[in-house]
């Protein structure tokens, strides 16, 4: 590589490292306690398995009725469905298509038709770590700034890995030469440590912008895909009545057999049309059930009115997030994750500690 | 014929990247394919830390 080329990349790797250093750091530290979401949550909760018998659940609709008495004049949006436990989740607002921050969200056992026992209501610490860690509380703006570090993040990976050529080629892989002075140490474990986690941070760099990329993303399918079934885009959302949900689970699974239900979105939220309750089918195999099937049904008559499979930018949505946060492999791919995780604030910090130590006649001449 | 400076780094990198596909696919052996994966990339780290 010719020296001027050498100086270009090296260009870009220091000021793309240096615009997301900062903001690499917060999204690696809270990245690393929602690697264990879930057994945070689990703090304080007996760990209990739960039991129960269909038959005496209460149908979707009397669960709904008792989440939207508890919030007067709310309509339902989203209806989540817990894993190990019949409990539904109702995301209600004031109106079909409120923004994120009008929605609230009701837990309802169907053994009782009321609230489970012994939880209180709202997230707790994780949810603001989640927010933290998505879009630095700053709502759609500062998810979109996310996103914007995050490709600035596998800019610095990519411009790292041509720097790190012609240093491996004399240098050797992996050697650390620890005779050196404390810089030239450092900066050995920072091409070490970069080098070896290059795949595990290109997949958590992309995948995380990906991620931000959730809104519009899912608005452009909605406009694609989901156009030629919504009747009338412009037209009033289609009122909640009582009976629906039931009966659109009921005619969504007939047409779609074996998949069992993940959420259903009500008319005029973002995953749903107008006129449509959307009723979101899983497969039964680990990965089929990451990916899935919405099945479109009338809001007004509750007959199926489509199947409208999943086109290839919204499959790569959804694996996304499992590739991002790494909680799809059991305890030891989290442990790993959390390892991969701290080293690479080490990366970061190294880098930062590279960039300072650096002779300023190097500076000078590399800024001019 | 000598050996490009890159290979064990596109080494490590297509061994993590192909395990942490894999485990996307299923719960059994495949989760320990994304793992082993995983534990590829830490491996070097462990050893330059060993190395002391």
């Amino acid at each position: 590589m010719k020296p001027a080329t050498l100086r270009a990349w090296s260009k870009v790797h220091t000021w793309s490292s240096l615009i997301c250093t900062l903001f690499m750091l917060i999204l690696a530290l809270t990245g690393l306690p929602l690697v264990f979401h879930d057994e945070i949550d689990g703090i304080g909760k007996p760990e209990r398995i739960e039991r129960w018998n269909d038959a005496e659940l209460v149908t979707l609709d009397r669960a709904i009725a008792a989440a939207l008495a508890l919030e007067p004049g709310a309509v339902p949006i989203y209806l989540s469905f817990d894993e190990d436990r019949p409990v539904v989740n109702l995301t209600s607002g004031p109106v079909g298509d409120a923004p994120e921050t009008a929605m609230r969200f009701h837990p309802i056992d169907r053994r009782t038709a009321a609230p489970p026992q012994g939880e209180a209501p709202g997230g707790g610490v994780m949810d603001v770590v989640l927010d933290l860690h998505k879009d630095l509380l700053l709502g759609t703006v500062g998810e979109y700034f996310v996103g914007a570090i995050g490709l600035c993040f596998v800019l610095a990976l990519v411009s790292g890995v041509v720097l790190y050529a012609p240093f491996a080629r004399k240098a050797g892989f992996a050697s650390v030469r620890k005779a050196k002075t404390a810089r030239t140490r450092w900066l050995d474990w920072h091409n070490l440590i970069g080098g070896v986690t290059l795949a595990w941070a290109l997949v958590v760099g992309l995948t995380g912008t990906i991620n931000t990329l959730a809104e519009p993303i899912t608005a452009w399918w909605r406009a694609d895909a989901l156009a030629h079934l919504a009747r009338d885009r412009a037209g009033p959302i289609a009122p909640y009545r009582p009976g629906i949900a039931d009966q659109a689970l009921r005619n969504a699974q007939a047409a779609v057999p074996g998949m069992r239900v993940q959420f259903i979105a009500f008319p005029g939220a973002a995953f749903s049309s107008r006129d449509h309750l959307a009723v979101y089918l899983q497969g039964a195999t680990p990965l089929t059930a990451k990916l899935l099937t919405p099945v479109m049904v009338d809001a007004r008559t509750g007959k199926v009115d489509g199947v409208a499979p999943m086109p290839w930018y919204m499959k790569a949505l959804l694996l996304a997030q499992p590739l991002h946060f790494g909680d799809y492999g059991g305890m030891a791919m989290k442990l790993l994750w959390a390892v991969l995780d701290l080293v690479s604030i080490v990366v970061l910090g190294s880098g930062l500690y590279l960039w300072l130590r650096k002779p300023r006649a190097a500076r000078r001449s590399r800024a001019a | 014929m000598t050996r490009h400076p890159l290979m064990p780094i596109a080494a490590i990198a297509l061994v993590s990247f192909v395990g942490l596909v894999i485990g996307l696919t299923g719960d059994g052996w495949e989760d320990a394919a994304a793992a082993l994966g995983l534990a590829l990339s830490v491996a070097p780290i462990g050893v330059a830390l060993l190395r002391r």
